[in-house]
């Protein structure tokens, strides 16, 4: 492979060396993110995997991007593009280090996720960036973790670092702006020493990518990069060409703003025009006073979240995957919002929430590809927020703590065609995402867990069930008071489900008011709450900051599910056995969602009897005598795909599950036989918590079932205003 | 006679080498699967060589006899192992299902899986009890509910239970209570105390461990029982020694008390291996590479000793024991090449495994694999695969090769087979970066071992892609683990979650680590090991206030007080940034230890052992034949010259390829091979500089 360089008329590319290039690009980054978590403190980098390093050329092209969160994508790539607008190249030098944290002008997720670019050189020259970046334990301003539900501006929320503040200088510290920085923020120690190991992953980044330079050559190396790049795209290309051309429009829902419970909408347009696909967020709502803003980095990075896995899972991150790509918002709106609205949670509010968006639009044309591939991307919906619980204070002897509970994350996946959603996943972009140790908490925390749980009433029903998400309270120990900032971005309206399956369970945070909690435990242990007497029981707003926490309070929360995937009455009855013994379901789902009757008191299913209750309940759905189902569909002869179970035949809309002519023209939903109710309620006689909201615009779930044979086909969530 | 024996019992072979009077002899014969048998075959093999016909006699006279094996490793790797009760604290009953999220790195949403489940949820209880961070009783111990509990798992037919309280190394009053219990009214039921094989915090994985160990429990009890009876009926006086995870062996007995510290025990005979090779050749530095059928391991030698890891991963799961540090990926000569979306080739991670194996096996298999490779560039004689043993088909490995590769690549099959080659010494190589530049090392500075069946087709291209300048393929490499294992120690570790903050007084950390020698001077004693063979190794694992992980590092092998504390300090950020970079200790920030541990090494070392080389009276100097191969990393052909039955005995050019009947070793263009004093045979590669010109 070295001798290319003698060969450079040529237009020929070795494919073996083509795929040396993309290993040794996947390698540096790699070795970046192992420097930094073997360097970094905060338990944020360690444990959970919040951050990200990547590679990109002297133009702000993605080259290579590491196993970690996938929102940054989006933020990182806006992060050296705005740097290059600040700073020409040709005031960069060898060993500089360029620090940045504001969402408005750096593309920053929020404050806390602080960004370092580092110019490489090679033989003098500027030939590459690398960019690490980490969710940093805090940022300075109003909310400790630089979470600030009760900020109106950005200029409360945080220190703000725009593009082109240099920290490192010829590999030197800059003094006056480490002394700026560490006066601002909380925990000056601790920060000074992250940026630190973010410097450090730049600096194994370069020396890697110099090394690889000199073996082959600089311009062979751009060639084959770039190669890279284009084989990724043609991949895309492909596949989006696969998709029928069309526009297609949904809506998701932002809850709530940290000030007041509204939703907020995010409407999409998605075009897909021979190779390429655009996403238009026009009609989406105005900007808004409260945190939950989501930068043009974040939105950016969440388009790329939620397209990489489904149409680029098996190529390489780099910029020729998004290049076929286009997406447009108008300034001032939630998804690309300006100075000064507050913004230190609009990743993980608004922004997943265009996570969900996008997959929502997706599973609409991927059900309609005729490649049966395509067709096995579709899923349920992931919840896509994080569930925030943040405690300060002091303890009774000792220093001030902040306590930023990376429990939060554990929220259920979205089921997929063959595999049930995971159990306490995370966010779809937080890939190699992992969780603390109830033992880790408590030794650096004074708190002491009641209980921690995979939480039953979150799974979301289906063939397929959504994954479970995490139940868990701990009460104060070792400290008298302290303050409690949370939030809960899905509580209200939950995440769907796919072809059938329905919505998973939301998120909320309780407190239990002056319990006897610790008489209960040395009197013998609790182990469900009807244990605790309590004097008062307060479920809190969705996002609130400041609330006080006392010793003998518990702190309750719990967090979302995933959505499932097709009608759960077409679930294995081997597996709702399982799923009932190991409490992973409500005791009487079994029979009531998923019509499974019990034999051999209660070791397996009676499948006679389940067939019977299954036929029962689909003639309940519709009200009239059923057909029968069947579980797994082919798709007919001559047939073209419409939605998982249904499919358009000889101009007429069909069910795949029993051979039903639904009817002709219009949308198919239209033919079915449909059922709406709110949300909460229908969900809760599927023993799946929602949060009832009761004022409007409300929060309905629209099922829709075949008329023949009563299996679900559809159960969307729709929002409402009578 | 004197006799000191290693025996590795692998998946396919039993190794053997024995050391008779100081004088090594190898042997190896097919593992059986009552194991006993394959041990003493391949020590037949060994008996043969010296004319050993009285057995009784051979047996006699061993004087050490330690033994690696698969046994615990397939259990775990395969998941088949006893049914396990456990018992948590009330309120935790699904920490081993939330798994801390196993997430896992893909974003391929279908690739997302839960780990496996180890036990079944129904077999979890949890117990009302509770302790606090601090060690404190929060909700008292009921033993009439355990009692209620532990019954209803027996009835329910549990082979073996596990007990995993919160905090338990904090406080192991609750936990010992419970195993007094199962002890006294479960006798016959083998049990794990989490505070006993594990104590250390992090409770899932003190929780994976410890359900394993108990579920593993069973198997061996009876497998090591049969094994050690089967010896001792041919007269094998010295007990059976169990090599362990962390690189030292203990008794059979004191094995089966914690039998899931057997897991990997084979490879960690190749780590010993390689020290002892290090210290015979006076080489600080090692790379070990071992290349099978599935998988490639690498390992570093440093200052003659390898790497020991904390929190090592056991397949799928993290656990808390420490093992060798052991780099392992899925890349061997069954790994299978393929075209992926892009119309690019790519290697693994499937595998065809040993059925049906690899498309020249004959046997079924029609997807190219890296034998295949090595068979069409000419690398490997299709008549001379194990000496022979096996005939490869290498039309078949053609046509795979051609139909899957050659076709949509629009590459001529030799140009394939040579992509496949390559990009396997590429995933090789960046193992081998894992181990030493990610650990602050220059591989530059390294001599690299290649042993393992597979191996010597790829160093010397390996240790190019790694600037490394030297290969010794040992002359022991066939059997390098078993040869491992016969030079190796018998070693205790004993560990305790001891947090300490540098604030504090130096005395206080002194205490712990008393108390542990307690401990260990208590095994030396137990296991009659002689006062000048002991030797005790402090350890503690430290890091900054602010950290999350710890990194390990030795302690001064004196009393602890308090005017000791800035030698300390400043031998851990020393350590600290030999790993991590000058200048990135946090040093405004107090130094914490949160492990201290204690390792007991009773030596067992043969000193002054040669290697009998055997296969005397074939031509030296003469190439058995030539054969034209195509060199995967240049493109080139040519005609090289091939020798066999150890005719190296000067100085030779590359290219060259040498056929043992248990390896293939290729020597490419700008290389030289020799034997040296010791028969290994030693490669050594131009410089760097001309291998940017190279191709």
């Amino acid at each position: 492979m070295h001798n290319l360089a003698t060969k450079q008329e040529a237009e020929y590319f070795d494919p073996i060396t083509v795929e040396v290039v993309r290993m040794r690009l996947e390698t540096i980054v790699s070795e970046m993110g192992i420097a930094m978590m073997r360097t970094a403190g905060s338990p944020v980098i360690t444990e959970a995997g919040d951050f990200n390093t990547a590679l990109f050329d002297v133009t702000g092209r993605l080259c290579a991007y590491s196993d970690y969160i996938q929102l940054h994508i989006g933020s990182a790539s806006v992060a050296v593009k705005k740097l290059l607008e600040a700073v020409p190249l040709s005031q960069m030098y060898p060993g500089d280090a360029y620090i940045s944290n504001d969402p408005h002008t750096s593309g920053a997720t929020h404050p806390p996720d602080v960004t370092v670019v580092s110019p490489i050189f090679y033989e003098g020259k500027p030939v590459a960036f690398a960019q690490s970046q980490a969710h940093l334990m805090d940022v300075g301003g109003m909310g400790p973790g630089g979470f600030a539900p009760a900020a109106y501006d950005c200029f409360s929320e945080a220190l703000r670092m725009p593009p082109g503040v240099k920290v490192f200088e010829r590999g030197i510290p800059v003094d006056s702006v480490r002394l700026m920085i560490t006066n601002n923020v909380r925990l000056p120690v601790l920060l000074w020493n992250d940026i630190r190991s973010l410097v450090a992953a730049n600096n194994v980044g370069a020396a890697r990518l110099c090394a690889t330079l000199d073996e082959f050559g600089l311009n062979e190396f751009d060639r084959y990069m770039q190669r890279g790049f284009d084989m990724a795209e043609d991949v895309v290309r492909s596949r989006i060409r696969s998709l029928p051309d069309g526009v297609y429009e949904a809506d998701e829902w932002q809850e709530h703003n940290g000030h007041v419970d509204d939703l907020y909408r995010i409407h999409c347009a998605m075009t897909i025009a021979g190779d390429r696909l655009t996403l238009d967020f026009a009609g989406t709502s105005p900007q808004t006073d409260g945190f939950v803003n989501s930068s043009w980095g974040s939105t950016v990075g969440a388009v790329a979240t939620a397209l990489s896995p489904i149409l680029a899972w098996d190529t390489p991150l780099n910029h020729g995957v998004f290049s076929p790509i286009t997406i447009k918002a108008p300034l001032n709106t939630i998804v690309n919002p300006t100075s000064p609205s507050p913004i230190s949670n609009g990743h993980i509010e608004t922004g997943m929430r265009v996570v969900r968006l996008v997959v929502k639009l997706m599973n609409m044309v991927l059900s309609r590809s005729d490649d049966p591939v395509l067709r096995e991307r579709t899923q349920g919906i992931w919840p896509d927020s994080w569930t925030g619980g943040i405690t300060a204070g002091e303890r009774e002897k000792g220093p001030f703590f902040v306590l930023f509970n990376m429990d939060g994350g554990a929220h259920g996946a979205g089921a997929q065609p063959r595999l049930d959603g995971l159990d306490c996943s995370g966010m779809t972009c937080q890939v190699s995402h992992t969780l603390p140790d109830v033992e880790m908490n408590e030794l650096m925390y004074p708190v002491l867990y009641l209980w921690r749980r995979l939480d039953y009433q979150t799974g979301g029903p289906g063939a397929q069930r959504g994954g479970l998400g995490l139940d868990f309270a701990w009460t104060l120990h070792d400290c008298r008071d302290a303050h409690q900032t949370v939030f809960a971005p899905t509580a209200q309206v939950p995440a769907e489900g796919y072809g059938g399956g329905y919505p998973g369970g939301g998120s909320e945070h309780q407190i239990l008011r002056n319990t006897n909690i610790m008489q209960a435990l040395r009197a013998g242990g609790i182990s469900h709450l009807e244990d605790i007497a309590f004097e008062k029981k307060e479920l809190l707003e969705l996002s609130a900051q400041g609330i006080p926490i006392r010793a003998g309070d518990i702190f309750w929360q719990r967090i979302a599910g995933g959505g499932g995937y097709g009608d759960p009455l077409l679930r294995d009855p081997a597996l709702v056995v399982r799923d009932l013994r190991s409490g992973y379901i409500a005791e009487p789902a079994a029979y009531d969602v998923y019509g499974v009757a019990l034999a051999e008191g209660g070791q397996v299913a009676d499948l006679e009897a389940t067939a019977g209750r299954r036929a029962e309940l689909r003639r309940q759905r519709i009200g009239r005598p059923v057909r029968d189902a069947a579980s797994e569909v082919e798709l007919p002869a001559g047939a073209e795909p419409v939605s998982k179970g249904v499919a358009l035949r000889d101009g007429a809309y069909v069910c795949l599950h029993c051979g039903t002519e639904l009817g002709v023209g219009g949308d198919w939903h239209d033919h079915c036989h449909t059922r709406e109710a709110p949300a909460s309620e229908r969900l809760a006689e599927l023993h799946v918590r929602v949060r009832p909201r009761h004022i409007e615009p409300l929060v309905m779930l629209r099922e829709d079932f075949c008329p023949g044979c009563g299996t679900a086909l559809d159960a969307q969530v729709v929002v409402k205003t009578h | 006679m004197s006799i000191q024996i290693g025996v590795d019992v692998g998946g396919t072979f039993t190794d053997a080498a024995v050391a008779i009077d100081g004088e090594i002899i190898r042997g190896k014969a097919y593992s059986t699967k009552d194991v006993t048998s394959g041990i003493l075959n391949a020590l037949r093999v060994v008996q043969d060589q010296v004319g050993a016909t009285d057995e009784a006699a051979f047996f006699k006279d061993v004087s050490k006899f330690v033994l690696g094996n698969t046994i615990v490793t397939n259990a775990v790797d395969e998941l088949k192992f006893a049914r396990v009760g456990l018992l948590v604290t009330a309120g935790f009953r699904d920490t081993l299902r939330i798994a801390r999220s196993s997430r896992g790195p893909s974003r391929d949403a279908h690739q997302i899986r839960p780990r496996s489940d180890i036990v079944d949820r129904t077999d979890i209880v949890e117990i009302r009890e509770r302790i606090d961070a601090k060690g404190e009783v929060i909700v008292p111990l009921d033993l009439n509910d355990v009692r209620a509990k532990l019954e209803q798992l027996a009835a329910s037919g549990v082979k073996a239970f596990a007990v995993c309280f919160l905090w338990a190394f904090r406080n192991m009053d609750h936990e010992a209570q419970v195993g007094e219990l199962i002890r006294k009214e479960f006798p016959h039921i083998p049990f794990t105390l989490s505070s006993e094989i594990a104590p250390v915090y992090r409770e899932y994985e003190r929780m994976v461990t410890t359900v394993l160990d108990a579920a593993v429990k069973p198997i061996v009890a009876t497998h090591f029982k049969e094994l050690v009876e089967a010896l001792r009926n041919r007269g094998l006086r010295t007990s059976v020694k169990i090599m362990q995870v962390d690189g030292g062996f203990v008794s059979a007995e004191e094995a089966s008390k914690a039998p899931i510290k057997m897991f990997n025990s084979g490879p960690a005979g190749g780590a010993e291996g390689a020290r002892r090779l290090s210290q015979a050749l006076s080489v600080d530095r090692l790379i070990t590479a071992d290349m099978g059928g599935t998988s490639f391991d690498a390992a570093v030698i440093l200052d003659g000793e390898y790497r020991v890891l904390p929190r090592a991963e056991f397949g799928e799961f993290p656990t808390t024991l420490t093992a060798v540090d052991i780099a392992s990926i899925g890349a061997g000569g069954g790994s299978i090449a393929w075209i992926d979306s892009r119309g690019l080739m790519r290697v693994g991670p499937h595998s065809a495994g040993s059925e049906p194996g690899p498309a020249c096996y004959g046997r079924g298999g029609s997807r190219p694999t890296v034998t295949d490779a090595s068979v069409v560039l000419g690398l490997l004689d299709p008549d001379y695969f194990l000496g022979g043993a096996i005939k490869l088909d290498k039309a078949r490995a053609v046509e795979a090769i051609r139909t899957t590769l050659s076709g949509p690549l629009g590459l001529s099959d030799e140009q394939s087979a040579a992509g496949i080659h390559r990009l396997t010494v590429h995933q090789m190589a960046n193992a081998i970066r894992t181990i030493t530049i990610n650990r602050g090392h220059d591989p530059r500075d390294f001599t690299m071992v290649s042993f393992g069946g597979a191996c010597g087709l790829f160093a010397a291209a390996i240790a190019r892609e790694c600037d490394v300048s030297r290969v010794i393929v040992p002359v022991t490499a066939s059997v390098f683990s078993a040869y491992g294992l016969l030079h190796s120690n018998s070693v205790f570790t004993v560990v305790q979650t001891t947090p300490f903050s540098f604030s504090q007084n130096l005395e206080k950390l002194e205490e712990g680590f008393e108390r542990l020698e307690g401990l260990v001077q208590a095994w030396f004693d137990e296991d009659g090991i002689p006062t000048a063979d002991r030797e005790i190794i402090r350890e503690a694992d430290m890091k900054f206030a602010g950290q999350i992980f710890d990194v390990t590092t030795r302690m001064p092998a004196v009393r602890l007080s308090d005017d000791r504390k800035e030698d300390v300090r400043k031998r851990f950020v020393q350590d600290y940034e030999a790993e991590f970079g000058v200048g990135t200790a946090w040093t405004e920030s107090d130094l914490l230890v949160t492990n201290s541990r204690l390792k007991g090494i009773g030596r067992f070392e043969i000193p002054n052992a040669t290697v009998r080389t055997g296969v005397d009276g074939l031509a030296k100097t003469e190439p058995w034949s030539t054969r034209r191969v195509t060199d995967p990393m240049t493109g080139g052909s040519f005609e090289v010259q091939v020798f066999r039955g150890l005719a190296i005995d000067q100085m030779e050019n590359g290219p060259l390829i040498i056929e043992e009947p248990d390896t293939t070793i290729y020597v490419p263009e700008r290389a030289t091979v020799h034997r040296d004093n010791s028969a290994n045979y030693v490669i050594d590669l131009a410089s760097s500089s001309g291998s940017a010109a190279q191709h």
